[in-house]
């Protein structure tokens, strides 16, 4: 079964991430959860039952589109553009992001 | 926004986007597999692995598109497509529950929309909470009606009214080229039509000087009547039409929505007759309408009214001793008489609402228990409870739904047939399918729905699921709760249509009595003209004692005529007017004028009493030696002044040849009271004074006629066209058609009241069909056992019948129990019938276990026709 960490994270967090990952440039599903394996040392393993959803999420707000193309071996595959208005999201999301993680912090830091 | 629109966009392609994912999904699931076939994983081991891995692409579809799609809004649409499916797979259920609600519910909003429109609709006048009807009290009990004095002096001295008019209602015989037609209008004062603000379409209404004495034959039409016997002609003005035999001219049309009072059908101008003396203070003939002023408050006005009626006591205290007056508001005045049978019928059409509901709510249980497998299964798949419950109730508001959408069709189909199966006469001004009726019928829909939709629930809401799943046969057809919920419901419907039933029985002895009442004269063979003497040609009374005299001679001379004589006015639905007078009677004290007199004066000729019939109690009726002074009594009269005294020979006087000066007549008859007011009304006292007295110029012609009456009518005609060929063709109507004319209404009522009833009847026996077919099907396996351990199958059917004898005898017992105490509201409707009547009652009962009988006679018949062995193997 897929079981993934991030679906312990809010729903709102793996967005960032594959936001993030977007930055990069188009990728497609698949790409996208190798990235987030890859980059968080295999901490972040996300299944498909979190993943499309998600994908679906930011294709509803505008944040993503989607276009088929040609993967690494010619297959079709459908790939997922970061929008100006998810860029626009992307630094906000991670301002707060900061922040939240900054009063986490906080509060467990002190007595 | 852009949110939407997407969303949207995806609703609309759905299936792309679905086809999409699965392919993005497997492109991710085959790159996975590549991944591990590149670490040198087996290509079967990969596939399996990476398939694995992926885990549910199904769940993932799932949540993908509950994103795009609120979860409820889809299941909604699941819930309901599988409604429908569910439902077309019974489609014999499906439409006779659709049906029942349809009738029911449509039966009700035909009866609401007449309701709104007669009852609860404002009157479509301007500001209509300002008017209002002035009555006259006397000693506090409100009269209906006015004299022309008493109104002159409240118009002239009251100030806190911007109008006051007064009418006078007239019934009238209009000739039309189809036939007679009684029609109702009024004769109106002077501030009418300005009172209610309203305008002629074409022509004019009345100027002042039309209000004179002794002028021309004018008349207003009301829209209705313009276009019903003129065709809508806009040359109308000028033209004449026959009234109660009289030639009168049109000068005006009223716009349509305008028939005050009543439905008019005419206004004409209403002749103030100068009130020299007050005698004529007591001829309460008047109804009067006022307009209060914007800026004076109910109770002001009240007081003035008070005040002035208390000043016209003071100052005539021979005529207006006890006399009030008081304000009551036009819009309760107006529905007065129609209120009861309105919401008598609307109780009624109620009681077939809860009928039709029960009846699905039976058929929906009935159905229910044979689907107790499915959902049985379905709750192992994993369906949630609350899942399995909305669907259950889906289905419910499906059929409540369609049913709802059906009942609009009946609704509008039913105001149809109401308009073409009513009385003649019987307007239905503003009644139709409005936004008030819409909203009723969805609110009662839905409501209907949901109670339908509680009903199967029980059973879901408790978990027998497992046991449906395990055991077999029985439980397929329901447990024991839902048959007792289903018997229960039966029961109610047995008690409904009995109260139903007994009602419209009432109704129909009601109607019987009516017409059983004798009226005092014979109406057999009996044709009936008016015929009026226009003024102009006829200046002398001289001449129009002349006229008579001859006219009734040539038709006594017909052939086919047995009789024929003449009177001012007859039975109150053929038209005419009759005159009220106080009655002073010889050696006794004047009467106290301030009483209002009820007696009436009929001009007659000699010979109406052995024409009509009327039987002679005392003395003798008119001879041809009689003089001018005699007079004959009837009952009534005789009873109220002359109780233990011989009236015969003794004087009396209705008219004044000068203020203190009676004319006296001398009684030499007593002849049986004549029910002029029709059947259920009061007789009054009458005094009949001969024709050669006071000739007057509008006559009723009575004719007896050998054989059919209505063939001796050309012939008639021409015997009028031969005396003067210039008079107005008058409608002649029978006797019997005038009196079937008079009950119309009633019976009308009375007509719907069965049909409510009969349908009820007809929804109970599908209730019950549905019951008893349930039973049987429940108690299959428990029969078939029984029959193959040797049990006779007399036994067995009587375990299934007393089911029906019980549903048949608790609903029979409670709905006498409802009916007695419900009839009350019958009261005011019904006529020379006790609301306890026993016949009605027995007749009731005896129909309810009969139709009990014949709807359970089908799933008794299965019971004995079991199988022991095909039930006991198969479900």
């Amino acid at each position: 079964m897929g079981t993934d960490k991030a679906s312990d994270l809010l729903p709102g967090t793996l967005d960032l991430l594959i936001l993030k990952t977007l930055v990069a440039g188009p990728q497609h599903g698949y790409g996208i959860a190798q990235i987030l394996k890859t980059k968080s040392e295999d901490v972040l393993q996300v299944g498909e039952s979190s993943l499309y959803p998600a994908l679906q999420r930011l294709l509803l707000q505008g944040w993503v589109k989607a276009e088929w193309g040609a993967s690494e071996n010619n297959r079709r595959a459908r790939f997922y553009t970061l929008t100006a208005a998810g860029r626009r999201q992307l630094a906000s999301e991670r301002q707060e992001f900061d922040r939240l993680i900054l009063a986490i912090h906080k509060v467990l830091n002190t007595a | 926004m852009r949110q939407l629109l997407r969303r949207l966009w995806y609703a609309i392609r759905q299936r792309r986007f679905k086809v999409d994912l699965a392919e993005e999904m497997e492109f991710h699931r085959a790159m996975t597999q590549q991944d591990l076939e590149d670490r040198g994983v087996d290509r079967t081991d990969a596939a399996f692995a990476a398939r694995r891995a992926f885990g549910s692409a199904a769940l993932a579809q799932d949540l993908a598109r509950d994103v795009w799609i609120s979860r409820w809004l889809d299941d909604l649409t699941r819930d309901i497509r599988l409604a429908f499916r569910a439902l077309r797979k019974t489609p014999v259920f499906a439409g006779v529950a659709i049906l029942s609600l349809a009738f029911s519910i449509g039966a009700n909003s035909t009866l609401f929309s007449v309701i709104n429109a007669v009852l609860l609709r404002p009157l479509p006048f301007d500001d209509p909470d300002t008017l209002y009807v002035i009555s006259g009290t006397h000693q506090g009990v409100r009269r209906e009606f006015t004299s022309f004095s008493d109104f002159a002096d409240w118009r002239a001295q009251s100030r806190a009214f911007a109008h006051m008019a007064a009418i006078r209602r007239e019934g009238a015989s209009m000739t039309t080229p189809a036939g007679p037609e009684y029609v109702t209008g009024a004769a109106v004062s002077e501030d009418f039509f300005a009172l209610f603000r309203v305008q002629p379409s074409l022509g004019r209404t009345f100027l002042a000087a039309d209000h004179q004495a002794g002028h021309g034959q004018i008349v207003v039409l009301s829209h209705g009547v313009w276009l019903r016997h003129f065709g809508g002609d806009p040359a109308v003005i000028g033209k004449s039409v026959v009234l109660n035999g009289a030639l009168t001219t049109v000068v005006g049309v009223m716009a349509a929505g305008f028939a005050f009072p009543d439905h008019a059908a005419l206004w004409r101008p209403l002749t103030l007759m100068a009130s020299v003396s007050n005698v004529n203070r007591r001829v309460d003939i008047l109804q009067v309408v006022a307009r209060l002023r914007t800026d004076v408050p109910l109770d002001q006005a009240q007081a003035e009214m008070t005040r002035i009626a208390r000043q016209l006591e003071q100052t005539y205290p021979t005529t207006n001793a006890n006399w009030g007056a008081q304000l009551v508001p036009l819009q309760a005045k107006s529905t007065e008489a129609v209120r009861p049978t309105l919401l008598a019928l609307w109780a009624a059409v109620a009681c077939v609402l809860l009928v039709g509901c029960a009846n699905v709510g039976i058929l929906v249980l009935a159905r229910g228990a044979r689907r107790g497998r499915e959902l049985a299964v379905r709750t192992a798949l994993g369906a949630g409870r609350s899942r399995i419950v909305r669907q259950l109730l889906a289905e419910s508001v499906l059929i409540a739904l369609l049913g709802g959408i059906g009942s609009l069709l009946v609704a509008a189909w039913g105001v149809v047939a109401l308009r073409a199966l009513a009385p003649a006469g019987t307007r239905f001004d503003g009644v139709g399918l409005d936004v008030s009726v819409l909203i009723f019928t969805a609110a009662v829909s839905v409501g209907s729905g949901l109670l339908i939709g509680l009903v199967p629930l029980r059973r879901v809401v408790r978990s027998e699921s497992q046991r449906m799943l395990t055991e077999g046969a029985p439980s397929a057809s329901g447990g024991v709760r839902q048959r007792h919920v289903m018997r229960v419901l039966a029961i109610a419907e047995v008690t409904v249509s009995l109260v139903l039933l007994i009602g419209a029985g009432l109704m129909i002895r009601t109607l019987q009595r009516l017409q059983a009442v004798n009226l005092g004269f014979n109406p057999d063979r009996l044709l009936t003209f008016y015929v009026s003497l226009p003024q102009a040609s006829y200046p002398k009374t001289a001449q129009v004692g002349l006229f008579f005299d001859d006219l009734l001679e040539r038709v006594r001379a017909l052939p086919g005529v047995r009789s024929a004589s003449a009177m001012n006015a007859l039975y109150v639905y053929a038209g005419g007017r009759s005159i009220v007078v106080p009655v002073r009677l010889d050696g006794r004290p004047a009467p106290d004028r301030s009483i209002p007199p009820d007696t009436h004066v009929r001009i007659v000729d000699a010979g109406i009493h052995r024409l009509l019939e009327i039987p002679v109690l005392r003395g003798r009726s008119f001879t041809v030696q009689d003089g001018p002074d005699a007079a004959v009594i009837n009952e009534m009269l005789a009873r109220r002044y002359f109780a233990n005294e011989n009236p015969i020979g003794r004087r009396i006087s209705v008219r004044f040849s000068a203020p203190d000066k009676p004319v006296w007549q001398e009684i030499v008859g007593v002849v049986g009271d004549v029910r002029h007011e029709g059947p259920d009304a009061d007789v009054l006292p009458e005094i009949h004074i001969p024709f050669t007295q006071s000739p007057i110029r509008q006559m009723a012609i009575l004719v007896r006629a050998v054989g059919d009456p209505a063939a001796l009518a050309p012939s008639i005609r021409d015997r009028l066209r031969a005396l003067d060929p210039n008079l107005p063709m008058t409608s002649m109507q029978t006797m019997e058609h005038v009196i079937g004319t008079s009950v119309a209404k009633r019976r009308f009522a009375m007509r719907l009241l069965t049909a409510f009833a009969g349908s009820a009847l007809l929804l109970t026996a599908i209730g019950i069909f549905g019951v008893m077919a349930a039973t049987v099907s429940a108690r299959r396996r428990d029969i078939a056992i029984r029959l193959a351990l040797g049990g006779s199958p007399r036994r067995v059917v009587w375990t299934v019948v007393r089911q029906m004898v019980v549903i048949a005898v608790t609903g029979l017992t409670a709905g006498i129990i409802v009916a007695l105490s419900a009839t009350r509201y019958l009261e005011g409707l019904l006529f020379g019938i006790p609301r306890t009547d026993p016949m009605t009652y027995a007749t009731t009962a005896v129909i309810i276990v009969v139709v009990t009988l014949l709807s359970s006679y089908l799933p008794a018949r299965r019971a004995v026709k079991v199988d022991p062995l095909v039930a006991l193997r198969c479900e």
